[in-house]
């Protein structure tokens, strides 16, 4: 392609054009060391950034310009005191872009300001709370998530441990049905936490009016849900779209905006804090939306990362994980918190080492490093190492299953009954959460 | 010196050199470590044992072979009637060069080239080890396959006598034969007579005391043409699989703990701070139950390979980083791991060896384990070096264009032709381009591993040695220091 062709540009390939031109006129170093990175606004706009005022920019101005609207027609270049934005002399913004073999892969620093979706650019932050959060999410609805979630949950608290199941799936409510009855719903649900803290309520006591009890655990550990709408809404239902439309606002706090992400941590902050729990579990929306980065890159979370075998599936967590890519450049660890679940599994074993191998794809395309021939340190696992990944627990694909209701059917939480479906999961689970299964022995 | 320190001392310690072993040499009973799964091995109704590089085939046939061995482990199998059994080898690695009865390839390369057929060979050999009253008269083999050849009825009259007197002794005779590849110099030679040693195991059933036992390597045992004559399917479908499971591997090592007195106070005392001891039996339990090995395994070792089980469980890692391609692991690279392990710098503080000297291990084990192949297999030296640089998992056309590229395929011919030594099976029967059969014989003794149409993997017990990298996209683009 080339590099100034104005014709052939696109959103995918402007910011390698940009690129392309500085790295020509002013050398890679100049990219490597930060002198020029690249800035895109909230309506997708590129200016070339220039930390180093001596650079010059008549070399690239035309250029640059010609690449109009994808560039800033107004401003392809600025200094960060241009931008009145001191911020962006820092060089840690942002994220290495690769420029494409035609520029021998070189990258320039990305830092990409947008109004939604900004929680995906996060970098993955502590768990907020002293108790182990596992985060179920898919990207698709129908997947079984929240029947694992429910049945991971009853499974526990009747082992005697304390666990508290919140759902964050605010357009397609679930847990709560499941393992609620209508007397133990509470009077608010997730939703209304997100909309009523906006209005000034304390969130301490709106912690504690979300909280629901569920039957289910029968007398052993404690089972508490956090349902995402409670009786309230039931009471007057003509509302809930029009609290759905404001619960992922930022909350403003004096001179603070906080995002969603750090509502859903100061949330179950409160909800840690109130009781103690020694297992949080968190149902989250479907799909690629920004409020599903809260969960999967705020909470320090174990992530497990839910889906069927269709291409359909790997095609959508490659777009999760190739964006993640870049923001959680170099956390390491972090990348370790994902765990693949292979749904509705066939109990062959052949079909479920192909979908750990195709989940291996996907994770070795954008987050396994290159192991070299001696290396044993890499971020990388083998095909078959249980503690990767990539290395999907399956969940079985069980009729019993598909329309789940213990409440009207208790059989269904029988321990013999689910293990069936569930004990590979549970097993998986359980060792990565270090919580000792009951032994028979 | 504190339990931890005994058990890292004796680790580093471990004789590894008896790990080998040649079937006509007498096993060290110190050694011999008989897992509950190889019952179906050592059971003289099963003619046919295969089993990878390392896993015992010659040490098993030693064992057998030997009375003071075979009545050591009698005990341990007691729904086999070892103790009672008469053994005898009809052929090993040391064949010829030992006062038996075992032809040498020599000696059977003459007889055959004298037009006997395997069969009369091997039912000669068979008929002077149960030393009959008219097997005295035969001073060698081929005296021996000339009376039988010269009488069928003669031969099975005096086979059924033999087999009354066994009977009626209340023992049973088993002819073993190990170390099968080396009959010959060349695969047709081989392939005909282990088809004749097939064949006697099929004859024999017929006699109700009197059996034959091979033990084979598995790229034999896939060479479809050697079990083409009629019924070889039944042999074939009855082979037991000779392996180790993880149980089996953690066993033999506590087990060899258990054999010293100072390391078996330290086992004790490890058991007693978990609350093991208390168990009844509880050196049953160490040596059977997988929870509780995992459990003296965290002590010994460490729970984790990191901080958490992000990263794997010690107990699992290695075994699983020694595995080949059919998930099977040699007691020989596990003892190798375990011991460079506990010979790694700087020592641990509060466990005996950790997850750096384990991965040392693992490295360690992939050196030997390649050397191992090496020596059984000349050619693998020059595939695997072609491979180098290439990164798994990869499409199979990968390794063959590789090969192609390098010319592989006519380096191990000359190779082969040079030094007389065995190329690949599969080149004997392959038609046209051998980098597909090189593929396919890689897969046969378990370095490559195929997982479907268009991918295929290499266990890091191999890949490490071999140089190949594994994928991963992740690459830190060339940027300064912040």
């Amino acid at each position: 392609m080339n590099a100034s062709d104005p014709t052939l540009l696109s959103f995918d390939l402007a910011v390698m054009a940009v690129g392309r031109v500085l790295a020509e006129a002013f050398g890679p170093e100049a990219l490597a060391d930060g002198r020029v990175a690249v800035l895109r606004n909230a309506l997708g706009e590129l200016t070339a950034v220039f930390r180093d005022e001596g650079l010059e920019r008549e070399l690239v101005l035309e250029q640059l310009r010609a690449f109009s609207p994808y560039v800033n027609w107004e401003l392809p270049i600025a200094t960060p005191r241009e931008l009145f934005d001191d911020t962006l002399y820092s060089r840690d913004l942002g994220y290495w872009t690769d420029l494409g073999p035609e520029a021998g892969n070189l990258c320039i620093r990305l830092i990409d300001r947008r109004i939604v979706g900004n929680d995906w650019l996060r970098k993955p932050q502590e768990n907020p709370t002293n108790t182990p959060i596992v985060v179920f999410a898919s990207l698709k609805g129908g997947v079984g998530r929240s029947t694992a979630l429910a049945v991971a949950a009853t499974h526990y608290a009747r082992q005697g441990l304390n666990v508290l199941a919140v759902d964050l799936d605010l357009e397609a409510p679930g847990i709560g049905s499941i393992l609620l009855s209508e007397d133990e719903r509470p009077l608010f649900g997730s939703i209304d936490y997100f909309v009523e803290t906006k209005f000034g309520m304390p969130a301490a006591g709106l912690a504690a009016a979300i909280i629901g009890s569920s039957e289910l655990a029968s007398g052993r550990g404690i089972l508490s849900v956090v349902p995402a709408v409670g009786k309230i809404s039931k009471r007057y239902p003509q509302n809930v779209l029009a609290k759905l439309a404001r619960a992922y606002l930022d909350l403003v706090e004096g001179s603070e905006e906080k995002s969603f992400t750090d509502q859903v941590r100061g949330m179950l902050e409160m909800l840690a804090r109130a009781s103690k729990y020694d297992l949080i579990l968190v149902d989250v929306r479907a799909g690629l939306h920004e409020s599903t980065a809260a969960s999967i890159l705020g909470l320090g979370a174990l992530v497990l990362l839910f889906g069927v075998d269709t291409p359909q599936t790997f095609e959508g967590y490659r777009y999760l994980l190739a964006g993640l890519k870049g923001s959680s450049d170099g956390q390491g660890d972090w990348r370790s918190n994902l765990r693949f679940v292979h749904a509705k599994a066939s109990t062959d074993d052949g079909l479920q080492r192909k979908f750990r191998d195709q989940c291996f794809d996907v994770m070795a395309d954008y987050f396994y490093e290159l192991a070299e021939a001696g290396e044993q340190d890499a971020f990388n696992f083998d095909l078959d190492d249980e503690a990767a990944p990539h290395f999907a627990w399956p969940i079985f694909n069980s009729s019993q299953f598909a329309e789940f209701d213990p409440l009207a059917q208790p059989e269904q939480l029988n321990d013999r009954v689910y293990m069936a479906t569930f004990g590979d999961f549970i097993a998986g689970l359980s060792s990565s959460l270090e919580i000792a299964e009951a032994r028979n022995e | 010196m504190n339990s931890l320190g005994v058990i890292r001392e004796a680790i580093s310690n471990f004789d590894l050199t008896e790990t080998a072993h040649i079937a006509s040499n007498q096993p060290d009973l110190n050694q011999i470590y008989a897992p509950a799964s190889h019952h179906n091995a050592l059971d003289p109704r099963r003619a046919l044992v295969v089993g990878n590089r390392g896993v015992g085939k010659s040490f098993w046939s030693a064992v057998l072979a030997h009375d003071a061995s075979r009545l050591h482990i009698a005990p341990k199998y007691p729904r086999l009637p070892l103790a009672s059994l008469r053994v005898q080898l009809g052929f090993h690695e040391a064949a010829g060069k030992r006062e038996d009865l075992a032809p040498s390839a020599g000696e059977l390369a003459a007889l055959l080239s004298s037009g006997y057929q395997p069969l009369e060979i091997w039912r000669a050999v068979l008929l002077r080890s149960l030393a009959s009253t008219e097997a005295s008269a035969f001073s060698n083999t081929k005296q021996a396959a000339d009376w039988v050849r010269e009488d069928t009825l003669r031969y099975e009259h005096s086979m059924r006598t033999s087999d009354g007197k066994l009977r009626a002794e209340g023992s049973q005779f088993l002819l073993v034969f190990d170390a099968i590849d080396r009959l010959g110099s060349d695969w047709p030679t081989i392939r005909l007579l282990s088809e004749g040693i097939l064949r006697l195991a099929l004859d024999v059933r017929g006699y109700t005391n009197i059996r034959v036992k091979v033990f084979m390597r598995v790229d034999q045992a896939s060479d479809d043409a050697l079990f083409r004559f009629p019924d070889a399917s039944k042999i074939r479908t009855e082979r037991v699989s000779l392996v180790w499971g993880r149980r089996d591997l953690y066993g033999m090592l506590f087990h060899r703990l258990l054999l010293n007195d100072e390391t078996a106070q330290a086992i004790r005392e490890i058991a007693t701070s978990v609350s093991l001891s208390g168990h009844e039996d509880y050196i049953y339990h160490i040596m059977n139950i997988e929870w509780y090995q995992a459990h003296i395994f965290s002590i010994i070792a460490g729970e984790y390979m990191g901080v958490d089980a992000r990263r794997g469980r010690t107990y699992s890692w290695l075994h699983g980083h020694l595995a080949d391609a059919f998930e099977e692991t040699s007691p020989r690279s596990f003892l190798t791991a375990l011991k460079r392990a506990a010979e790694h710098l700087p020592p641990p503080v509060s466990t005996s060896i950790d997850a750096a000297g384990l991965k040392a291990g693992v490295q360690a084990a992939s050196e030997v384990r390649v050397q191992q192949l090496k020596e059984d297999f000349e050619w693998i030296a020059s595939a695997l070096r072609a491979l180098e640089g290439l990164e798994v998992p990869c499409h199979p056309q990968v390794f063959i264009d590789r090969w192609r590229e390098k010319g592989t395929v006519a380096d191990i011919e000359r190779i082969i032709v040079k030094s007389q030594r065995l190329g690949p099976i599969e080149f004997e029967s392959a038609t046209g381009d051998k980098a597909e059969a090189l593929l396919a014989s890689l897969q046969t003794i378990g370095v490559i591993e195929r997982r479907s149409e268009d991918r295929i993997n290499m266990p890091d017990l191999f890949r490490v040695e071999a140089r190949i990298k594994r994928r991963g996209g992740v690459k830190p683009p060339a940027k300064p220091s912040h």
